[in-house]
């Protein structure tokens, strides 16, 4: 995949854009990245009450 | 057991009639001669060393320091360990070097790393592998390798380096050297570059725990002179081991050296018990979620267009973490605080938390895997495993030699202390140090 053709699905491709990410190889990692990540976040879910604050 | 490398601790030199600072500058400067193409300690070598000439008036009489080149020291490059900023001089010191020349001492160059810190084996493709002391065909650790081989070596009295996940302790473990990483913000970063702005802790290695104490306590209390260091009382001491995580996977000799030093305490009187540690694997998650988004938001000015310019491992993780959506990275901000909480309960029963620095000792460089006892790791997971957590708590840990492997390989004690117990950290560290020399 390309940086162009992730652009057509979704926002992530101008991140890479603007970090100037070309080689599929990275793009590839950056989509998998962005799974992998979005586990760690459903775990971190269940640490976090409503009243918690980032700062 | 095999000896350290180095010779008897500056401290007793301090104290003695032969203390020749200028004669020991030159001692070192010809040992980096000598040492250095080989290890690749040194990014740059200072020729003189940069010191206030009231030098003996202060508190460090001109004890030479090594900084992890990561600091801005003014006038020479700040490389970061890369190609990128290897023409980037900046015009003031940071803060920390600051403070350390206007207590005495005497930089004399500054120190190899993993490039831009973002790595713990200290293979730099641009400055060349930094290459332990005991055995050149294995990582030194990192990412401040370059600190901790040069004091090993005897190039320097003291390294200055930054630990964002284990970077001061781990190749302390690895090169058989003290590297003590205080609390969160207790020394300014300011000047430094950064790899993670909330999770860079300050280091500083040492071959003891008295000077590392005395640099800290230069930093911290701008002592100008009659420092002292008490070590702590190790009868009655309450000392925790987890019984998750930490110890779930040991390298054979990692577990022998620890088993032996918990005997050791405890046949000075130490009270070990044991203690559960809550959430570790989603505290390893939290702080890679931070550690990897805060990293890619420092890189995406400096890397637009010239991505081609990094080693191929921190590209990698710097695309990573260009992938963690604004959401996580607050919910990981939030999540941190209260698994932070959750940790420093231990406290309430136990001084300190002991485990070993590293689950392994220093692996080849050509290694990417390692299997203990049945799991294999990539060396990364296993190098990063005992002490990443502890960044994402802020508490202060220091790593100190604990014996070696029958391969001849040094191993590290971690003790841990709750967040603000830096000094009472230092002086149960120096006990322990005390215990293992005379009971060796």
């Amino acid at each position: 995949m390309t940086v162009d053709q992730l652009m057509m699905n979704s926002a992530a491709g101008k991140i890479l854009r603007l970090a100037g990410v070309e080689e599929a190889s990275n793009i590839r990692l950056f989509e998998e990245a962005c799974s992998d990540f979005v586990h760690f976040l459903e775990e971190l879910i269940e640490v976090v009450d409503d009243e918690d604050t980032p700062f | 057991m095999k000896t350290p490398l180095f010779e008897r601790p500056f401290r007793n030199l301090l104290i003695s009639k032969v203390y020749d600072p200028a004669e020991r500058w030159a001692k070192q400067l010809e040992t980096i001669r000598r040492l250095n193409p080989k290890h690749n300690a040194y990014i740059t070598v200072f020729e003189k060393p940069l010191v206030r000439k009231d030098y003996l008036r202060r508190a460090l009489k001109g004890m030479t320091v090594a900084v992890k080149d990561v600091f801005h020291v003014r006038g020479f490059p700040t490389t970061a360990g890369s190609k990128l900023l290897a023409n980037h001089i900046p015009n003031d010191n940071a803060n920390a070097v600051d403070l350390l020349l206007s207590n005495g001492a005497a930089l004399n160059g500054k120190t190899n790393l993993h490039e831009f810190a973002f790595g713990v084996s200290n293979i730099n493709p641009h400055y060349g592998p930094c290459l332990n002391p005991y055995d050149t065909s294995r990582v030194s650790g990192g990412s401040s390798g370059g600190s901790a081989v040069a004091v090993a070596l005897g190039m320097c009295d003291i390294g200055l380096g930054t630990d964002t996940a284990g970077s001061v302790r781990i190749p302390a473990s690895f090169c058989g050297v003290v590297g003590f990483k205080p609390s969160l913000g207790s020394v300014s970063l300011a000047g430094v570059i950064p790899l993670s702005w909330s999770l860079d802790h300050f280091g500083i290695l040492s071959r003891s725990v008295w000077e590392n104490a005395l640099v800290y306590s230069a930093l911290v209390d701008r002592v100008s002179s009659g420092f002292s260091l008490r070590a702590a009382k190790l009868e009655g001491i309450k000392v925790g081991v987890p019984t998750n995580f930490f110890l779930d996977y040991l390298e054979k000799g990692v577990r022998s050296c620890f088993e032996d030093a918990l005997k050791k305490l405890e046949s000075a009187g130490a009270e070990i018990s044991t203690v559960q540690i809550q959430d570790v694997e989603k505290a390893v998650k939290c702080r890679t979620i931070i550690g990897f988004a805060e990293s890619a938001s420092y890189h995406i000015k400096l890397c637009r267009g010239r991505l081609d310019l990094y080693g191929e491992d921190v590209r990698q993780r710097i695309v990573m973490g260009l992938g963690i959506p604004a959401v996580s990275y607050l919910t990981a901000l939030r999540a941190r605080k209260k698994l932070t909480a959750r940790f420093r309960k231990i406290f309430q029963n136990v001084d300190v938390l002991a485990t070993p620095t590293t689950i392994i000792t220093a692996h080849r460089l050509d290694e990417e895997e390692v299997s203990v006892e049945g799991k294999v790791f990539n060396v990364r997971a296993a190098t990063l495993r005992n002490t990443e957590v502890f960044n994402l708590y802020g508490v202060p840990a220091i790593s100190l030699p604990m014996g070696f492997s029958s391969a001849g390989l040094p191993t590290g004690l971690q003790l841990v202390a709750d967040y603000g117990r830096d000094k009472q950290l230092l002086k149960t560290a120096y006990a322990v140090e005390k215990l293992f020399t005379t009971s060796s």
